[in-house]
């Protein structure tokens, strides 16, 4: 008789729980039309006009890490404990000699790895559009206010260096007024050169919030039969009524994760740091990054190694 | 040295709330094949979760194998459970559900796939063992479930109504299998409300109502009180009219009702009932899908224990 091992047992736990999160057609679509949908929109509505960060990351930030696919796929695939306690399946998993906090590990394993990677799915396969969409100069538009007509300049039509704040020409019109004219300046996009460190800033943001909300998703199921009570008004007050104020919404979760990859990298691009407003510290992304979660994780375990498994029957 | 008890229950309390499931519960059980008898409610099924480490007790020590079954998970490489429940991952073919078991016990997908056939095997489910678990009778179910719980070879098999709904095929095969496992040296502790069932399996009974133990020991002693209260047995089936006709013409038939689908029969002599129902069911072509023992007698028994 082979002798049984924890760690084979955590991959045993794993396998079913992610055999649970990933059956049924009913579960695939809703995950890809939660996770990939939202990004195909991205990159087929909204175009690639702005070169400086591409339209699809930043709704990333906006749409799909806050937004609509996490919550959507969060909603419908992630299994409970307290529905496995309810229908009487955990009895099974707890009836073994692997420590059940070793079998909560798995479960989280293999719930939340296969929704960590059916994250990551769509900004890889955006990645080469952004590529080619890509423009090497980043185009501003400058609004220039009329300034007083050079003396002596009054009847000479023709280009002056403006003295506004973006600097361009000032366009003296036949009539002799100046033009109140907006300006189209090229800047060389700074970012071209660091296209790769945006996909795994991308990345790394996806990932990281995919195992926070995964983790945070998966420890309400301990306790409730249906997460998706706390899924629904989780996202009304964070997403809806917090996110309608630019101010409070930068303290959301997912801006705060993706603002930390960012700041891990060693950088804050400026469309971040101006939401931002401040980068986040050392200790913010400690505890947005792995105290929550292990919190969560370690809560979870804690609450499922005490309870006892009672059935219907006496 | 002497091998220690499969069971040592030392006051043991048990509540849910204001409900006490079990009271002051004191038993030794020294192991092999064991009936734990009641009625319906009569704490059956919690004091099996707690010998399994399901639940703690409220109160009093709980020792199964020489050591405490709360929070002794090792307990389980020498405990199998099958729970009364019927409650699969329903996606899964029964193989798969016994393998992916298997897996959280610790073992290797190799090991798996072998120690699950070989279980399999043994309840003889392979016939449906790679059909979706959805499609599953309750005698297939009740099967599965036997295989889950021998599938890692374990020293104490924990059944709790294993019988309960099952065809008489299934039945005769089960109540073979827990004689064969007792004859391996195995300890075998299985629930039931229906004594005769129990009977079939082993002489030595615990009976429990009302949460306590009343009484242990042989269970010739408490069928001279059966007897005397005739006993109901439910089939369900899909023509209940032909095979209540063919059970009027037994003299063991006492009683008879015809529902939807099943026909309740009243008989003073169940074990003669019992051991003549396949035979009928087969000779009169009418499939029989499940049995079902009411509890009525017993409950009137163990009112007779109590109550004098």
């Amino acid at each position: 008789m082979p002798a049984p091992t924890i760690f084979n047992g955590f991959l045993g736990s794993a396998r079913i729980a992610a055999r649970q999160f990933l059956n049924g057609p009913r579960k695939w679509v809703i995950l890809l039309a939660g996770g990939l949908l939202p990004g195909l929109l991205a990159l087929f509505v909204f175009g690639a006009k702005e070169a400086y960060i591409h339209p699809f990351l930043q709704l990333i930030d906006g749409l799909y890490l806050q937004g609509l696919g996490l919550f959507i796929a969060l909603l419908g695939a992630i299994p409970g404990f307290s529905s496995d306690a309810e229908d009487g399946t955990s009895i099974y998993l707890f009836s073994r000699p692997t420590p059940r906090w070793v079998v909560v590990l798995g479960k989280w394993a293999g719930t939340v790895v296969p929704l960590t990677v059916l994250m990551l799915l769509p900004v890889l396969a955006a990645w080469p559009f952004a590529l080619m969409q890509q423009q090497p100069y980043e185009t501003r538009y400058s609004h220039l206010v009329p300034i007083p007509v050079p003396k002596g300049m009054e009847h000479q039509p023709g280009g002056y260096p403006s003295v506004g704040p973006h600097g361009g020409q000032v366009i003296i019109l036949p009539n002799g007024t100046p033009a109140e004219q907006v300006f189209e300046t090229h800047t060389e996009n700074p970012r071209l050169p660091a296209r790769g460190r945006d996909l795994f800033a991308a990345l790394v943001g996806v990932t990281l919030a995919a195992l926070e909300f995964g983790t945070f998703f998966f420890c309400i199921g301990v306790f409730l039969k249906y997460p998706y009570i706390v899924a629904i008004v989780y996202t009304v007050i964070v997403e809806i009524i917090v996110g309608a104020t630019v101010q409070m919404r930068i303290h959301t979760l997912s801006r705060l994760v993706r603002a930390t990859a960012h700041y891990c990298l060693g950088e804050i691009p400026p469309f971040l740091a101006s939401f931002q407003e401040i980068a986040p510290s050392g200790l913010t992304c400690t505890i947005s990054l792995i105290a929550v979660p292990a919190a969560c994780l370690g809560l979870a375990c804690w609450v499922i190694s005490r309870r006892a498994f009672i059935g219907k029957s006496v | 040295m002497t091998a220690p008890l499969a069971i040592q229950f030392a006051g043991v309390t048990r509540w849910y709330g204001q409900v006490v499931a079990l009271r002051d519960v004191t038993i030794n059980i020294a192991g092999g094949v064991v009936g734990l008898l009641g009625p319906n409610g009569a704490g059956k099924t919690t004091f099996l979760r707690i010998v399994t480490g399901s639940m703690p007790p409220s109160m009093g020590t709980a020792w199964v194998l020489g050591g405490p079954s709360w929070k002794r998970p090792e307990l389980f490489l020498r405990v199998g459970y099958c729970p009364d429940h019927d409650n699969f991952w329903e996606f899964m073919t029964g193989r798969e559900f016994v393998e992916a078991l298997l897996g959280v016990h610790g073992y290797t997908r190799a090991d798996s796939k072998a120690m699950a056939a070989k279980s399999i095997d043994r309840v003889r489910g392979g016939e449906f063992a790679d059909r979706k678990i959805f499609t599953y009778s309750k005698g297939m179910r009740q099967r599965l479930k036997l295989a889950q719980a021998l599938a890692h070879d374990p020293e104490l098999l924990v059944l709790d109504e294993p019988l309960n709904g099952a065809d008489p095929i299934i039945r005769r095969d089960v109540i073979e299998l827990v004689k064969e496992l007792g004859r391996e040296g195995r300890h075998v502790i299985i629930s039931s409300h229906v004594l005769h069932e129990v009977e079939a399996m082993t002489p030595n009974v615990v009976l429990m109502h009302r949460g306590r133990v009343r009484a242990a020991g042989n269970v010739h002693d408490i069928r001279m009180m059966i007897d005397r209260h005739p006993h109901s047995i439910v089939m369900k089936t899909p023509r209940p009219r032909d095979l209540a006709a063919l059970l009027a013409r037994e003299n063991d038939v006492s009683e008879l009702a015809i529902g939807a689908d099943a026909v309740t029969v009243r008989t003073p002599s169940p074990d003669r009932f019992y051991a003549r129902l396949p035979q009928l069911a087969i000779e009169g072509g009418i499939p029989v899908e499940e049995i079902q023992s009411p509890d009525d007698n017993l409950d009137a028994v163990f009112k007779y224990l109590t109550e004098g």
